[in-house]
């Protein structure tokens, strides 16, 4: 067999020899996924190994502490175990929360369930190597215990390592982050603790990581971790213990068979092979939007659709990683794009990953198959969910004049995204010379069709950093003043007349949502006019050296200050060089002292 | 490739007590995410904190702690361990890599090659030495218990085997002792048995959660494999500022 590691960065291929442990299949990960994952295996009658790190099965779900649902679809073998849960509380003494299951009791049913099954489990056991029998076919895995190094051949190998370290060790592509910056969703550092007489988890976030770079991990668990430093401990106000999972929203996901996107979901696009459901909004926490994409941003700003709860199907190929055999994954590095990774990573669909991941792998080895020649309907029937295909496009209003009333109301974002996907703008321009918020919506839904003449209107409100905000049903924190939606559209849309307004928007940084939209904008705009670099770069230059007023944004759910100047400084270099104007970013930035997440950024520029 | 004067394996009390006076050729590799986990993801408060301490540095730790309010009459608030260390970490700036599993040490002409498994794959480090605090080789094992952290609105914790008092009203610790072989589901099976089962006068507190590792004492504390190549098992050490001293003082404990 062939050994496959990345080592210093490489990929590295060695002869070794056959391991005399066999498998049927491998789980690498006992968490969220990969515990069901190695129960529905090993129910299937599939000899099961699962390797965890940890000491327990359940990763993030039970020793990370999430022990809640987040909408999702009740459906499969992990509410049979939660239902089993439930009966273990009763009269247990174990500490159950509200609206919570018992993270130490689900440990237990978990493990027992996979023993019980034939399930073999190794805790505390890194999987450190893929065993390859060629090329692109992973046939076993090896490990490290306290007592040394481990390995095992199998069938088939599920990745249920939350960051695709099986794929990333075979050599296989993946994806990390957005565009803009390279930083993926927030994280988090929970821990249970007690306060105002109730026992509490905390999920409040920590800032940005990318959690395949031990540097940056290690320099944020730190820094968090030192924060919970007080100056006097008191026993009102008290942490219980931390959880030892760093709970990590976003890590690599990988290219798959099927690559689905947020695009796709919110226009309709009919994805086939569904073998698993999410039900969730876009949950991003990032409160720094403008450095998210155009469909991110049009869909949860422009459109004011963050909390809208979306059915997304997860395709087979999503689970399978393209160009490499006998390996697939589940959880939380499906093959989505980073804006659709805001939804799809739930525990009730990251569980039912796992039993999808598991029922393919079943039926591969059964029938002596690539997973990708498996008949889909064999898949299908065992998972047997409910489809809910066509679900999104039922917030689509029909109607002209349902549309025209939508927008006249103070929350107007359904009637934006109608008037967007049914791409007429006659009736909406009249609106524009109404009076009142109507005319920002119409100006929002116009901007969206891509139409000039929503331009005027969208001026007028960047230039007056109109500080209305719509209604929306949960009236989150990601909600943006009119001002700061129509400077983003102004970039959107190329307009070079309000580079003047953008321009002030960005020197006076009213706050970071402005001064990132308007960045955005200013940077498009430039991109696009090679002949306003000049004025722009002056700008752009100008804010990045500028030390005040202070640049933050509020971490979701922390209150946290998270500071965005140097990752500004950062991407406005970074786009200067590019355009080949001079400036001082970079002497600055030499002597700033970064973050470990800054720094990363700058290497990622080039630096 | 640099050359590291020592690498240590294990953000233990007694790894960081070793770096504490290293300055920035030593490196900590620790496999999870929390510096002082042998005490603090064992559920391990420790005993004997009023016992005499070498250095300065861990008489300073210790005060540390009780000015804080979180070490009170010898009675230890577990959760501030790592907050603590964290930030003595950072604050004197040694060199630490978390999320790393050393996978070997290999000597090499005169070095040590170290391999670990982390997060970007496999990585390699060169050390003159090699100090590993937290490798439990089964056969060593001379103790093994499992924790649980409880908690209760009453402060009446029986004093009986098995049960230690946290620094606060309504804290406590449950010490279960176990045969060296028992693995970790046996481990929580039983602690939710005998919880399900327990004495009325345990009825007011809840498990809150259980360790994240067994707490284990080897025969011996420290071995030496070579002479560039010592083991000092952080865990065998009576509280977190004991093995932090022996760490500083560079005292192989026995
Ligand atoms: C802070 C936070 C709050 C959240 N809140 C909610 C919520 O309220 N409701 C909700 O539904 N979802 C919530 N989520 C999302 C959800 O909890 C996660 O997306 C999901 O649990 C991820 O599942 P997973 O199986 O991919 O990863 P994990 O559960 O992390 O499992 C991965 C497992 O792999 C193991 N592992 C990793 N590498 C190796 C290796 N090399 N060898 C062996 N084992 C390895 C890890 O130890 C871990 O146990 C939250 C997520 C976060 C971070």
């Amino acid at each position: 067999m062939i050994r496959s590691v990345i080592s210093g960065g490489k990929l590295v291929r060695t002869v070794c020899d056959d391991p005399r442990e066999e498998f049927d299949i491998i789980v690498a990960g006992g968490g969220t996924a990969g515990a069901i994952a190695a129960l529905a295996a090993a129910s299937r009658g599939m000899r099961t190994l699962v390797l965890e790190k940890s000491c327990a099965c359940g990763g993030i779900g039970t020793g990370g502490l999430v022990s809640n649902y987040y909408y999702g679809i009740r459906h499969g073998t992990h509410t049979e175990i939660d239902e089993s849960v439930r009966e273990r509380e009763r009269n247990s003494g174990y500490l159950v929360r509200p609206n919570c299951f018992s993270p130490e009791l689900k440990k237990i049913e978990l493990e027992q369930r996979i023993l019980r099954a034939g399930g073999v489990i190794r805790f505390e056991a890194v999987a450190d190597a893929v065993l390859m029998r060629d090329d692109s076919a992973v046939g076993g895995l090896s490990w490290h215990e306290a007592d040394g190094p481990h390995s095992a051949r199998c069938r088939y190998v599920i990745d249920a390592t939350a960051d695709a370290q099986i794929v990333f060790l075979a050599g296989g592509a993946f994806r990390f982050g957005r565009d803009s910056d390279g930083l993926a969703q927030t994280y988090t550092l929970n821990y249970s603790r007690l306060r105002n007489g109730g026992r509490q988890i905390n999920y409040g976030d920590g800032g940005y990581v990318n959690p395949s770079d031990s540097g940056e991990v290690t320099d944020e668990i730190l820094h968090q971790s030192a924060l919970l430093l007080k100056e006097r401990f008191t026993p009102e106000d008290r942490i219980d213990f931390l959880s030892d999972h760093f709970c990590v929203r976003e890590g690599r996901r990988i290219v798959g068979e099927a690559n689905l996107t947020l695009h796709d979901v919110i226009h309709g696009v009919k994805i086939p092979e569904a073998v698993a459901w999410e039900r969730s909004n876009c949950d991003t926490h990032n409160l720094d939007l403008g450095f998210e994409d155009d469909t991110m941003m049009l869909w949860c700003v422009a459109a004011m659709q963050w909390g809208r709860v979306l059915h997304i199907p997860v395709p087979r190929g999503a689970l399978i990683p393209k160009g490499l055999h006998g390996i697939l994954v589940a959880g939380r590095m499906l093959a989505v794009d980073h804006d659709l990774s805001q939804a799809v990573r739930m525990k009730d669909c990251m569980q039912f990953t796992g039993e999808a991941a598991a029922v393919m792998a079943s039926l591969a080895v059964r029938m002596r198959r690539d997973v990708r020649d498996v008949p889909y309907e064999r898949i299908a029937a065992e998972l047997a969910w409910q489809d809910f295909s066509g679900e999104n496009e039922k917030i689509l209003l029909k109607h002209q004049h349902e549309i025209v009333e939508g927008l006249r109301s103070p929350s107007p974002g359904r009637a934006i995204w109608s008037a967007y996907r049914r791409g007429e703008s006659g009736y909406l321009e009249p609106l524009l010379r109404e009076s009142g918020a109507v005319r920002a919506h119409a100006a929002f839904a116009l901007a969206l069709l891509r139409h000039p003449d929503c331009l005027g209107v969208l001026r007028e409100l960047a230039e007056r950093r109109d500080a209305t905000l719509a209604e929306t049903p949960r009236n989150e924190p990601h909600r943006q003043e009119y001002g700061a939606i129509a400077a983003y559209l102004l970039g959107f849309l190329h307009d070079k007349t309000s580079v003047g307004i953008l321009s002030g928007i960005l020197r006076e940084r009213r706050s970071a949502t402005y001064a990132v939209n308007a960045w955005n904008a200013l940077t498009r705009i430039g991109e696009d006019a090679p002949e306003l670099r000049p004025v722009i770069g002056e700008v752009l230059e100008a804010s990045a050296l500028a030390d005040s007023p202070p640049l933050f944004i509020r971490c979701f759910g922390s209150d946290r200050p998270l500071g965005i100047l140097n990752r500004m400084r950062i991407l406005t270099a970074a786009k200067l060089d590019r355009w080949g104007i001079p400036h001082g970013i970079h002497a600055v930035l030499d002597r700033t002292e970064l973050t470990a997440v800054e720094k990363g950024i700058r290497k990622r520029c080039g630096r | 490739m640099k050359v590291y004067e020592k690498i240590i394996f294990g953000a233990t009390c007694y790894g960081i007590g070793a770096a504490w006076n290293a300055g920035p050729d030593t490196l900590i590799l620790e496999p999870g995410i929390h510096p002082g986990g042998e005490f603090a993801d064992a559920f391990d408060p420790g005993s004997a904190w009023n016992g005499p301490l070498q250095t300065g540095e861990a008489r300073w730790f210790r005060a540390c702690l009780e000015k804080r309010n979180a070490l009170r009459n010898g009675a230890f608030h577990l959760p501030a361990l790592i907050p603590l260390l964290s930030s003595m970490i950072l604050e004197n700036g040694i060199g630490i890599r978390l999320g790393q599993t050393v996978t070997s040490a290999i000597p090499e002409n005169g070095v040590l090659r170290i391999r670990t498994a982390a997060p970007e794959g496999e990585l390699e480090y060169l050390a003159f030495s090699y100090l590993d605090t937290l490798s439990v080789e089964h056969a060593a094992i001379r103790k093994k218990s499992f924790h649980a952290a409880i908690s209760s609105d009453t402060d009446a914790l029986p004093q009986a085997e098995g049960f230690q008092r946290g620094a606060f009203p309504g804290e406590g610790y449950f010490k279960m002792p176990l045969e060296t072989s028992c693995t970790y589901p046996d481990a929580r099976l039983r602690l939710e048995n005998f919880w399900r089962t327990r004495p009325a006068e345990l009825a007011a507190w809840t498990v809150t959660g259980s360790a994240m590792r067994f707490a284990v004492k080897l025969e011996k504390t420290a071995r030496r494999i070579a002479p560039n190549h010592l083991c000092v098992f952080s865990g065998n050490y009576e509280n977190p500022a004991a093995a932090f001293d022996a760490g500083v003082a560079g005292k192989e404990a026995s």
